[in-house]
């Protein structure tokens, strides 16, 4: 097998082990730092040797082997080796294949743990990217746009509080599920915007995009009766299947209407609508599928050749009740000016003035627009200096410098 | 696990007639809390402490210190009471915490740093 193969099975495997060890040890870095090693000893032996046909049962041992030999070496934890059922030493890792089914799976569990709502929004989101699909930390601190130390702070003291605070190894019980799914999907979304805050993929941030897919698959996987989870995941994978066309080849953002469809990942959508189908058929509406719903109606520009701006704009007005606040209320005044006429649209923003709006640079890029197709050229081109002074992304501000100079001219 | 339950409250809602009624109403939810406690076999402690206005703080600085009048620190929601619990973990801490009655306020929860026993 490749290096590269290789490395790939041993990250696939790496979410059940992790959260398997994780659960019995009740300890995340114990089983992080096992893992660590055990994949370490697995480059350099299946280097020479057929893979086993359980890499992950392989790992799995390894791992424990690794977590016991630190146990033991480490005084301060003997009380968890006392609390441990007898490990059986002697496993001999050329039979391990005959323990196929025996790796518990407790991704759910180590999922919850990282999204318990008593760690801090942001830590969570970083420490689910790190702990369950091991996004190496300098990643992670480059999509929080943080400095590397920083972050490996963040997620020690994030671990830390799970450890000294009693944050329980279990997944909630039924009368805490729902506000406990609810910090999950909130992590979840917040490992989303900020894999495709960037909106292009010039910056490094581009590279969390598959990773913040798979665990969004994984979790889909996991609860495939919650139809907001599936919503989620079809969300995720519909900004994903539009990444190619979401930059030109100067890093420049390209806005959603004027994308080219042909670069858009069709099988990728189409699995979303497979998603969005199985959701509407469990009947429980909520923002994750209203979401999905509106970039999946966006999406059949690729199958159609047209936007139905209409249904967006009911999806957006039903968002709007669930989800209030300017996000939003922004996009329900963009769509209203595609229906309706730009004039609108802006009266609908300027309805939203505000302190609030006022600091918010998609206000005033949504302003820019609409003031441009009006013909107040130059209304527009202070709008667009008033987004740009408000520090987008490399991509965004590419794009509005270009329409800035537009307006200019 | 034991967990330390800090009641930070706003007094001023306790003022005038109605705040007395409030009052009132307060301290038999906590009452009530007390025999849900006992009746679900958990070991706890709390006390209810008085007003802000009666406290007195000295604050230290290597060495030296200086002694206030008044609560540490300047805020609205002062710490008005505390219960201790003994639980299983952060979730059933929680849970308990959700049903100490504050009209308005905030609620912290902090665990205590075990002194003795298997879990020094």
């Amino acid at each position: 097998m490749t290096t590269d193969g290789l490395g790939a099975a041993i990250i696939a495997a790496r979410p059940v082990v992790v959260a398997a060890l994780a659960a019995r040890f009740r300890d995340l870095d114990l089983a992080e730092d096992g893992f660590a090693d055990a994949g370490e000893l697995a480059m350099r032996h299946f280097a020479a040797v057929p893979l086993p046909a359980n890499l992950p049962g392989w790992l799995h041992v390894a791992t424990r082997r690794r977590i016991i030999d630190r146990l033991r070496r480490d005084a301060r934890l003997a009380r968890i080796i006392a609390e441990q059922p007898d490990a059986p030493e002697d496993e001999e890792m050329d039979v391990i294949s005959l323990f196929d089914a025996q790796i518990p799976d407790e991704r759910l569990r180590l999922i919850f743990i990282c999204c318990h709502p008593a760690i801090a929004p942001e830590a969570r989101a970083a420490l689910t990217l790190r702990t369950v699909c091991g996004v190496p930390t300098e990643r992670i601190a480059a999509a929080f746009l943080m400095a590397g130390p920083a972050m490996f702070q963040r997620l020690t003291r994030a671990k830390a509080k799970i450890r000294e605070a009693g944050v329980p190894f279990e997944t909630p019980p039924q009368h805490l599920w729902s506000e406990r799914l609810q910090s999950v999907l909130a992590t979840l979304e917040i490992a989303y915007a900020l894999a495709f805050q960037d909106a292009a993929g010039s910056e490094p941030t581009a590279d969390l995009g598959p990773e913040v897919l798979r665990l969004a698959a994984m979790l889909a996987e996991l609860l495939p009766d919650d139809p907001e989870v599936l919503g989620l995941a079809a969300l995720v994978q519909l900004g994903e299947a539009r990444r190619a066309a979401r930059v030109d080849g100067e890093g420049r953002m390209i806005p959603l209407s004027e994308q080219d469809v042909r670069l858009w990942d069709g099988a990728l959508m189409a699995s979303a609508a497979r998603l969005m189908q199985r959701a509407a058929q469990i009947g429980r509406s909520g923002p994750y599928q209203l979401m999905a719903a509106i970039h999946l109606t966006h999406a059949r520009r690729r199958t159609e050749g047209r936007t139905d701006w209409q249904a967006i704009a009911k999806l957006y007005d039903l968002l709007l009740v669930l989800r209030p606040g300017p996000v939003v209320a922004i996009n329900c005044a963009i769509v209203l000016a595609r229906v309706e006429g730009a004039q609108a649209g802006l009266a609908a923003l300027d309805a939203l003035q505000g302190a609030a709006v006022e600091r918010y640079r998609p206000w005033h890029a949504a302003r820019a627009h609409l003031l441009a197709q009006t013909g107040d050229r130059a209304g527009a081109a202070s709008a667009f200096a008033h987004a740009l002074a408000l520090n987008p992304a490399r991509a965004e501000r590419l794009y509005l410098e270009a329409q800035l100079r537009e307006t200019s001219a | 696990m034991q967990y330390m339950l800090m009641i930070h409250e706003d007094e001023s809602v306790y003022a005038g007639p109605e705040g007395e009624k409030l009052l009132a109403e307060t301290l038999a939810a906590h009452m009530a809390l007390g025999e849900a406690l006992v009746a679900a076999g958990i070991a706890f402690s709390g006390e209810r402490l008085k007003p802000a206005s009666t406290a007195t703080t000295i604050r230290w600085d290597m060495g030296e210190h200086q002694i206030h009048d008044g609560a540490f620190a300047e805020s609205h929601e002062e710490l008005g009471g505390f219960y201790i619990i003994d639980v299983d973990n952060l979730d059933q801490a929680i849970e308990w915490a959700k049903r100490i009655p504050i009209p308005k306020g905030a609620l912290e929860i902090r665990p205590i740093w075990p002194m003795s026993g298997p879990d020094a």
